[in-house]
């Protein structure tokens, strides 16, 4: 039975899954109270509202036990692959290798917001020269060198070229205190000159044969690195198995941001979609769980819009948020200022988008890395905003600054531009740090005034 | 005879008279900085002999260090601060070899060989936000002296985090935790905590102990233990923290 | 003649100067006139004054910028869309070593004489790209850097896009005691191509230029950064410097993150400069002073 939409607290959330455990539901092996979670020191939870359907519980359990899944896999003796910042292809391909597991440490940014203060791992990355004028993604140097965050991979890979430049800078870092990492090139991605071949990327991208060929040749290197690693061929049927898993979370994931944006009334929160999709990067270390938690989710928020149920009121402000955020927290804030979402853009929609299953395999892997968000003009990222802004209904666009992060000093003018030129949407930009509790206000200002200006655009 | 160092320092101007034989302190004074900066050290250094019943004739040598340096036409040679905050700690405490200095508006960490000469520093002249001026905004916006932070602080319970690396900005902040209701106490702990932090990145894995801490924000209660907390190591603060700098340029002036 | 405006050292001249324009390397930070990069915070200065002076320009026939760095390449997006003046974003891979790399930095070169053709320039053949090569070298062989006649303690530059031996910086050096004797900035001696090889027909020029350039030059940018330091410690050790002054600009991440392993790496102080411009700021006078001042007392 579908219990009534709300976002609760911690302790509430404890209550209520105490209640459902006496009343006989059954949970994943990762299962239990979120409060056991602040025990093992993630007190940032206690500053978040959580969406109160059993669903979300499991997609935040799922999410909070990661680290002690990436343990066991060490300890159960797969091999351990930390892939960085190309965010979505390189797991497809170590996932479709049997005792191989895959994961971002980029997403070591998240436990500075989540765990006691910064966990000491800001502090660590400061001592070694990458201070607070860099991107929030320097925690993970400090999760490298304090290793109580993630096994120590038995493999690093980085794409490098047309990335940003802090976080280049910190995985030379990372190179410097010992690491080896594998690069990978790819190129900054360019629509074909007049006369030269192209092809089509996913996402309505098109780029040179040639970029592509590069790419490919790249990912080569790494699927013979995988290869060595496990001890075992690569071959393209278990390329073509991997693609298939992975494009069947991709599609929950597709279907799941469709309803939640297209529905009147909000049926899941912008925090538990946030997490949802990145689900995509790497399947939070567990492929097969990932799909159940997010079709669970799906399913949830199904019942909810044949409900007509959901959070904030039906004229609440559809808002489009581009760019994750360091504070889980401030995602929070746009349903208490009176939002709601409707369209997101957090860096990496080249892993919701379906990896072609008509070419070949290394073909397809290499046109989706080319298809990244980062890799290509911000006007890309822009047109596609613009795109989904108008197939959504959104009413204005939120572009969150990563502080520190080289590309948002003048990618959200860019996309600004665009979006005020093609829609003639508000946007406001916020800047949110890695504990955002004493900027909440201003925060809190921006937002309500930004939900304030679409109203006053609606009469 | 006697020598002179003088720090016209970004908030105020010190003035030290040592004897050049014994390096005996004979005569200091304090002065707030202003425009007529040359004027004013001028006078400060006449006060100052005048106390020590010492003439301007029996003065060998002056030497002017701190941002206000080159304006002064009373000194024979100019300095930089570098050199005079690690002179004058050397000469208080032989066998230091790493100074941090936090001033008004700048702060910075010395790295000393085994004999007192500096070996590299790093230096955060462009940000208030390591400095003691972002202690005095907080103290102005708490409506504390800065007397009392150092109590303030230890009675915290969990210092507030502040993000900003801006004292601007960083104002603001505190007005929006006290609108959440947390204390002046852990306010007063995160800003002390957040100006520590800065020191230690800015100190990295360049510090060799033994450390001493020195300038004006030495002397303010509970900032020795909010950078001994974020260096994880002990500090002993300089003797007369604030005159270092004109310490060592007196020494540089008689040697 | 029309000037192709640039600033990354991994561009030939050469090939500009093929194609029948002037190449102009940008100068350093200095314009502060308005332009299609706004001065806001986490905005490269060098970018900013770069790409604004190049636009206001009246001899200005196309700005080249390189994918090195995002703020090049966000900076390059705004200026296609405010600025009237063409430009290229040539993309320079970031690894090195692998065929597939070099032969991507090739198709760029090819790429950029393809845009400067479509300007108005002319189509060089390869024996004209030929002769402009032998030209530029044969010009870099005899401008030998000048020897530094005065006395002072001896430093070592190291940075981007900055002015090494010219400017105020020098000054200030000299000033105080120092005297520059490495200059390992991206106008000085490590950015300096490398001879060109004896010709054997067919040769393809553009390979050649490849050489010369993307496999000769060690840059900050590429991954893994190795080379940069293979060369500084070979050039720190023929130059006898004592002290090494890392240039960079405020907002340039891939440069400030060195600081911190050049401390380890080299057994010399190392002074970090950040700038705002191309003009040297009080503050950093006083760094360069007690720089000096340092290195002096330990003489």
């Amino acid at each position: 039975m579908m219990r009534p939409p709300a976002q609760i607290t911690l302790a509430e959330w404890d209550r209520l899954h105490e209640r459902s455990r006496a009343a006989g539901r059954r949970e994943p092996a990762f299962g239990g109270p979120l409060g056991r979670h602040v025990q093992d020191g993630d007190v940032g939870l206690l500053r978040l509202r959580f969406d109160n359907s059993p669903a979300a519980l499991d997609l935040w359990n799922f999410l909070l036990t990661e680290e002690q899944r990436l343990f066991a896999a060490r300890a159960a003796g797969r091999a351990i692959v930390g892939t960085m910042k190309d965010l979505g292809t390189v797991p497809v391909m170590a996932y479709s290798l049997p005792g191989v597991t895959a994961f971002y440490p980029d997403g070591a940014w998240w436990i500075p917001c989540i765990m006691e203060r910064e966990a000491g791992l800001l502090a660590i990355a400061d001592s070694l020269g990458i201070g607070e004028s860099f991107c929030p993604v320097r925690a993970m140097l400090g999760a490298f060198e304090s290793g109580a965050h993630f096994p120590e991979p038995d493999l690093l890979t980085c794409s490098v070229g047309a990335v940003c430049d802090d976080f280049s800078a910190i995985a030379q870092r990372l190179e410097k205190l010992g690491r080896n990492i594998l690069w990978w090139q790819v190129p900054h991605r360019r629509p074909p000159d007049r006369g030269e071949a192209g092809v089509p990327l996913p996402g309505g991208l098109e780029a040179p044969l040639e970029q592509v060929a590069l790419v490919r040749g790249e990912l080569a290197r790494v699927r013979a690195a995988l290869q060595e690693l496990s001890g075992r061929e690569l071959s393209d049927g278990d390329l073509r198995a991997g693609i298939r898993a992975a494009n069947g979370i991709r599609a929950v994931l597709r279907e799941l941001r469709e309803t939640v944006f297209r529905a009147e009334i909000a049926p899941l929160p912008a925090l538990e979609l946030l997490v949802a999709e990145m689900m995509a990067l790497h399947f939070c270390s567990d492929r097969d769980a990932a799909l159940e938690v997010l079709a669970g989710l799906l399913d949830e928020v199904r019942r909810r819009v044949a409900a007509g149920a959901g959070f904030g009121a039906p004229d609440a402000a559809r808002v489009f948020w581009v760019n994750p955020v360091a504070d889980l927290a401030v995602m929070n804030l746009l349903e208490e200022c009176g939002g709601r979402i409707c369209g997101t853009e957090f860096l990496f929609t080249h892993a919701l988008d379906a990896i072609p299953r008509d070419l070949p395999p290394m073909e397809a892997l290499a046109r989706t890395a080319l298809s990244d968000p980062m890799v290509g003009p911000a006007a890309d990222r822009a047109r596609r905003i613009c795109a989904d802004a108008r197939r959504f209904g959104a009413e204005a666009v939120l572009i969150s600054r990563i502080p520190g992060a080289s590309h948002c000093a003048l990618e959200g003018t860019i996309i600004a531009d665009v979006v005020a030129r093609e829609l003639g949407l508000p946007t406001v930009e916020i800047e949110v740090p890695s504990v955002s509790n004493a900027v909440s206000p201003a925060l809190v200002t921006r937002l309500t005034a930004l939900v304030e200006t679409v109203r006053m655009r609606r009469s | 005879m006697f020598c002179i160092g003088v720090d016209a320092g970004s908030r105020a101007i010190k003035v030290l008279l040592i004897e050049v034989d014994s390096l005996a302190i004979v005569g200091r004074g304090v002065a707030g900085q202003g425009v007529a900066q040359a004027e004013l050290a001028s006078r400060l250094v006449d006060e100052v002999l005048e106390r020590a019943g010492v003439a301007l004739a029996d003065v060998r040598r002056v030497v002017a260090t701190g941002y206000g340096r080159d304006a002064l036409d009373l000194a024979h040679t100019t300095v930089t601060e570098i050199t005079c905050h690690a002179r004058g700690v050397h000469h208080q405490l032989p066998g230091t070899r790493t100074v941090i200095d936090i001033g008004g508006q700048d702060s910075k960490v010395l790295r000393l060989e085994q004999g007192g000469a500096v070996r590299d520093f790093a230096v955060n002249d462009r940000c208030a936000a390591g400095t003691g001026r972002f202690l005095e905004v907080v103290a102005s916006r708490l409506d504390a002296d800065l007397g009392d932070l150092g109590r303030m602080a230890a009675r915290a319970r969990r210092p507030s985090a502040i993000s900003s690396t801006c004292v601007v900005f960083a104002e603001s902040e505190i007005v929006g935790l006290l609108a959440a209701h947390e204390s002046v106490e852990d306010i007063v702990a995160g800003v002390q905590s957040a100006i520590a932090a800065r020191i230690a990145s800015m100190a990295g894995r360049r510090v060799v102990e033994p450390i001493v801490f020195t300038g004006g924000v030495a002397l303010i209660p509970g900032m020795k233990e909010a950078l001994e907390s974020a260096m994880g190591r002990p500090l002993t603060v300089a003797g007369d923290p604030q005159m270092t700098g004109a310490l060592g340029a007196a020494l540089l002036a008689a040697s | 003649m029309k000037r192709v405006f640039y600033a990354s050292p991994l561009v030939p001249s050469e090939l500009i100067r093929a194609h029948g324009f002037l190449p102009m390397m940008g100068a350093g930070g200095s314009f502060r006139g308005s332009g299609p990069v706004p001065d806001a915070a986490g905005v490269c200065a060098f970018l900013r004054a770069f790409v604004n002076e190049a636009c206001a320009s009246d001899e200005a026939a196309a700005v080249v910028l390189t994918t090195e760095c995002d703020q090049m390449r966000r900076g390059g997006e705004l200026a296609a869309v405010h600025c009237d003046v063409p430009l290229f974003l040539m993309d320079v891979p970031a690894t090195r070593g692998a065929p597939a790399v070099q032969a991507a930095y090739v198709g760029e070169l090819r790429r950029l004489g393809r845009f400067l053709v479509a300007l108005g320039g002319t189509r060089p053949s390869d024996e004209d790209i030929w002769d402009a090569m032998a030209e530029a070298d044969q010009s870099r062989r005899t401008s030998f850097p000048s020897v530094a006649l005065v006395e002072g303690v001896p430093l070592a530059l190291l940075g981007g896009h900055v002015s090494g031996r010219n400017g105020e910086l020098a000054a200030e050096i000299e000033r105080c005691g120092g005297r520059i004797v490495l200059d390992g900035t991206d106008r000085g001696a490590r950015t300096r191509p490398a001879p060109l090889r004896a010709r054997s027909a067919p040769d393809d020029p553009y390979d050649e230029l490849a050489r010369v350039y993307f496999d000769a030059l060690p840059t900050v940018c590429e991954r893994p950064n190795e080379r940069l330091y293979d060369w500084l410690r070979a050039a720190l050790a023929e130059s006898g410097a004592r002290g090494l002054v890392l240039l960079r600009y405020v907002w340039c991440d891939l440069w400030h993150a060195e600081l911190a392993e050049l401390e380890r790496a080299f057994d010399l102080p190392v002074l970090d400069i950040d700038l705002c411009g191309e003009e040297l700021s009080p503050r950093n006078r006083t760094r360069v002073q007690a720089l000096i001042e340092a290195l002096q007392v330990r003489t």
